[in-house]
């Protein structure tokens, strides 16, 4: 018989659909892209749709990401190359731009230039900054024993509804069943008495009472980055409290030479004119503590945000207050400093006057320091022994 | 037409059994395509091409994603395939481009076609395909390429499964990760290597055999000793050859063999990666010579199917258009299509003497005699054996170097452009030249060691200590300093010892070398 001709070529079609691999790949690609959103964090923080936004709306926002690479050795970029054109070409034309990163969709033809947007609710990204911040110092104080909402799996019962069946006890139960009455264990003919069904008790913790005292300056020298720092830093802060310690207590107090108590609101939108006494914030704060937050049965966290223009005389003052503070036994006392013109006379008067490893002092002169200071402010890792 | 003296498959079955056949969506496209393979096929003999055996599957957008992004079908998975995978589709999805062919290099050979393509850009595609299987059977660089690739890339995939299960997953990932971000770095020339064992002891030999012959240095008493003093000493079997002896091309094979600490799955790890990076070499090294050739017959195959009335006036006009789009010109980037084709298509004009007269002129210029005019067909034409034979014979830098010249260049409008930046950092493209002697050079320097930077293993023991150190061979142009301080953590991670890597900064012209003891890295000048 002759050979068929199409022996060596030919044309065919198969059923494809199981192939998925691509698709598992990219998933596992993206999820390494999300993994390295903490490397950017620092931009995310002072990230102005995220921080104007209800820290528990569900919306997301859209982070410019670079997809992953694996690096290797390569050359520096190109300086030169060659291309073709319509023959009108002569030396000294320009022939084309090289976009800068990120500048559109299209991906580079240069490996690692390609950037895409990857949609992280509010959520995800508060879990990624809260991961590292905890209230430093923190002593049980208080009496109250506070029952959380948290409900904790911690038990396995027989006879209940079916919603929270344990597959693998469920499973061990039947085989021990058949084995006790067929002499094998295997799996067969599960019957609702193998059903294992795993319960909750609500989790009873002792909670540590505590309070946050915001005080921000909202004097006339405040600028916009000023307060758009100020802002952030406590968007992040009343975020985090209230996710991880819903029991704290938030005072917030704002002030240019005289201080008021505020609402949230208020804290967040109110603007002055005026001058600026930091003393007025830190006597209130005294005095609200006095009044209703006794140090024995609270951890008080003074935090102070301000350019540091204050007037002279009322540095001293200033840190005879803070003083008390930290003599009435406050487990931090921090002194945010915000603003481009460098340490203020504040910051040095606090600094050489005060000796007290509860006192901070942070300068942020940059929007991606946000995170570095709510790190040096929330430090969970300064704890007394 | 070949109908009557190839019968089809369908005139073997017996005429009893000749039950009508249940359709299905496709039938009379499946139909089509193969029918219109055949005369394709027919006519690529004609023209003396010499494929393997071509199987041609049709498979939806995203399994030629898929396959595209991992480069054989059924190979490992990693998630690197998987960014591949997303930018194809993504580019796929917006409309920016497509990929019209996909074909393997394996005997038989296996291509793809676009499910949803017009039938007339699957027969394109289709003679672009033999183009390449014909390529990849003949050219002398691809002569030691495994022909089994896919089925071996199988294989491969399902160890790596199992070690994923006994390692677990991120273990293999980081370990593959590491691997990968080195795999370039394999010797072409030495594909097959030892074991550690076979190999330390045939450096050992040979250090033994090259060793000078030991001789005494004379003495003034020799002479009362008579003639038997004047036996040689035998040489030390007592010696340690250096290791390697000679700066090795092969690191990933030399890592393999010589890492202090790798597991036996490691090992198996790095030698399928070393397996399919040498598979892949000379894919990397001719990609304008097999794109070229492939577009050179693609154009020629169908202009032939349109000549002889097999494919309709509309069709013609399609597959041009497409034709088109393949070997467009890139103001920025050289089409690897366009500048193949380009040179073969001169090659013929000039073997069959149909150059332009200005053409012809500069040539007689440059004293190169011009060949008569040929008159007749192209399959008996002077210029398809020599055709043939250039690209049996070159690669890349070679055909490019050979037969690249000044009407190439002209005919395609080349430049040579540099990059400037202003003063608010954005950077233009700035023609600076328009010789072809400058746009020659500046192709085959980009295509030293095809564009991969050269790296040899100098001392697997450096400092007696187990160190690795590695050289940059310098060929002019600097590593990427950023990619330096990023890569050899990975290399870290499989030979699990300090580091070295020597390079040239081509500024200052100052031998640098890098250290890296898997926490710090440090940078210092030699002389």
């Amino acid at each position: 018989m002759e050979t068929p001709k199409n022996w060596y070529t030919s044309v065919s079609r198969q059923d494809w659909s199981f192939d998925r691999r691509g698709a598992q790949d990219e998933a596992r690609h993206n999820e390494k892209v999300k993994e390295s959103i903490k490397d950017n964090l620092e931009n995310l923080v002072s990230d102005g749709t995220i921080i104007t936004a209800d820290p528990h709306s569900k919306k997301t926002i859209k982070v410019p990401m670079r997809s992953l690479e694996l690096p290797r050795f390569r050359y520096g970029q190109p300086q030169e190359g060659v291309g073709s054109g319509d023959g009108s070409e002569k030396p000294g034309d320009v022939v084309g731009k090289k976009p800068q990163p990120g500048e559109d969709g299209e991906a580079g033809d240069q490996p690692g230039e390609e950037y895409y947007e990857t949609e992280l609710s509010i959520e995800e990204i508060q879990a990624m900054v809260f991961a590292d911040l905890g209230l430093p110092r923190i002593k049980p104080k208080g009496a109250q024993e506070i029952e959380s909402d948290r409900a904790v799996f911690n038990d396995v019962r027989k006879n209940r509804s079916a919603n929270n069946l344990d597959l693998a006890r469920t499973v061990m139960q039947n085989m021990m069943r058949n084995a006790i009455e067929t002499g094998k264990a295997e799996i067969g003919n599960i019957s609702p008495e193998d059903f294992r069904v795993r319960t909750w008790e609500n989790e009873r913790q002792p909670e540590n009472s505590a309070v946050v005292i915001a005080m921000a300056d909202i004097s006339g020298s405040m600028g916009e980055f000023e307060k758009y720092i100020t802002r952030a830093f406590c968007w992040w802060t009343v975020g985090f409290l209230r996710s991880k310690y819903p029991n704290v207590d938030i005072v917030f107090i704002t002030h240019d030479t005289e201080a008021s108590e505020s609402t949230e609101e208020q804290f967040f939108k109110r603007g002055m004119g005026g001058g600026t006494k930091c003393s007025s914030a830190n006597q209130l704060a005294l005095d609200i503590i006095d009044e209703r937050y006794p140090p024995d049965r609270y951890n008080i966290y003074p935090l102070h945000f301000s350019d540091g223009d204050n007037f002279s005389n009322d540095n001293e003052k200033c840190v005879d207050l803070v003083q008390g503070l930290l003599d009435r036994d406050v487990s931090q006392y921090a002194y945010v400093q915000i603003g481009l013109h460098g340490r203020s006379q504040l910051l040095n008067d606090y600094e050489s006057k005060i000796h007290d490893p509860r006192f901070k002092g942070i300068v942020i002169n940059e929007k991606q320091e946000v995170l570095s200071a709510l790190k040096k402010v929330f430090n969970p890792k300064e704890q007394i022994d | 037409m070949s109908k009557e003296s190839f019968p089809s498959n369908h005139e073997y079955q017996d005429p009893e059994q000749e039950a009508p056949v249940p359709h299905y969506e496709y039938e009379d496209e499946d139909r089509e395509l193969d029918e219109a393979l055949e005369n394709i096929w027919d006519i690529a003999h004609e023209f003396h091409l010499d494929p393997f055996p071509t199987h041609f599957e049709i498979a939806p957008p995203n399994i030629i994603n898929q396959l595209g992004s991992y480069g054989i079908p059924g190979r490992f998975t990693h998630w690197t395939f998987g960014r591949q995978y997303r930018q194809l589709k993504t580019m796929y999805d917006h409309g920016l481009s497509k990929i019209y062919e996909l074909v393997i290099n394996s005997n038989p050979s296996q291509a793809f076609l676009l499910e949803n393509n017009p039938p007339i850009e699957n027969k394109f595609v289709m003679a672009h395909v033999l183009g390449h299987t014909d390529f990849f059977k003949n050219n002398q660089l691809f002569a030691g390429t495994r022909r089994d690739m896919p089925e071996s890339a199988a294989r491969d995939a399902e160890r790596i499964r199992g070690y994923e299960e006994k390692e677990g997953k991120l273990a293999v990932e980081q370990f593959l990760d590491a691997t990968l971000a080195i795999e370039e770095h394999v010797d072409p020339y030495m594909p097959l290597r030892l074991s550690k064992a076979e190999e330390l002891k045939i450096w050992r030999d040979q250090a033994i055999r090259s060793q000078k012959p030991q001789q005494k240095k004379p003495n003034e008493f020799d002479d009362m000793f008579g003639p038997q003093n004047e036996v040689t000493a035998k040489p030390s079997d007592k010696i340690a050859p250096p290791i390697p002896p000679s700066p090795d091309r092969d690191v990933l094979g030399f890592i393999r063999n010589h890492a202090p600490y790798l597991e036996e799955w490691q090992r198996d790890v790095i030698n399928i990666v070393r397996g399919q990076s040498l598979y892949f070499y000379p894919q990397r090294r001719t990609k304008i010579m097999n794109e070229g050739w492939a577009s050179y017959w693609h154009k020629r195959i169908m202009r032939e199917m349109g000549d002889r009335d097999l494919i309709s006036d509309k069709e013609n006009e399609s597959w041009w258009l497409v034709h088109s789009s393949v070997v467009a010109p890139g103001r920025q980037s050289l089409n690897p299509y366009y500048l193949g084709m380009t040179i073969y298509e001169y090659l013929e004009d000039y073997h069959n003497g149909n150059l332009t007269d200005s053409e012809k002129q500069w040539l007689e210029k440059e004293n190169v005699p011009v060949p008569p005019r040929f008159e007749g067909e192209l399959k008996d034409s002077p210029a398809t054996p020599i055709l043939r034979d250039v690209m049996i014979h070159n690669d890349d830098q070679s055909f490019i170097r050979n037969y690249f010249n000044k009407i190439v260049a002209d005919r395609m409008n080349m430049y040579v452009y540099e990059e400037r930046m202003n003063a608010y950092g954005d950077v233009f493209q700035v023609v600076k030249s328009t010789g072809w002697q400058d746009i020659r050079e500046e192709l085959v320097n980009s295509m030293n060691n095809s564009g991969t930077p050269y790296i040899v293993v100098v001392d697997g023991d450096y400092n007696n200590g187990g160190e690795l150190y590695l050289r940059h061979e310098f060929e002019g142009r600097s590593l990427d300093p950023e990619y330096i301080r990023k890569t050899l953590p990975y290399i870290h991670t499989l030979w699990q010892r300090p580091l070295h890597l020597e390079t040239v900064d081509s500024e200052s012209n100052k031998r640098l070398v890098y250290a890296y003891d898997g926490k710090k890295l440090s940078k210092k000048i030699v002389e």
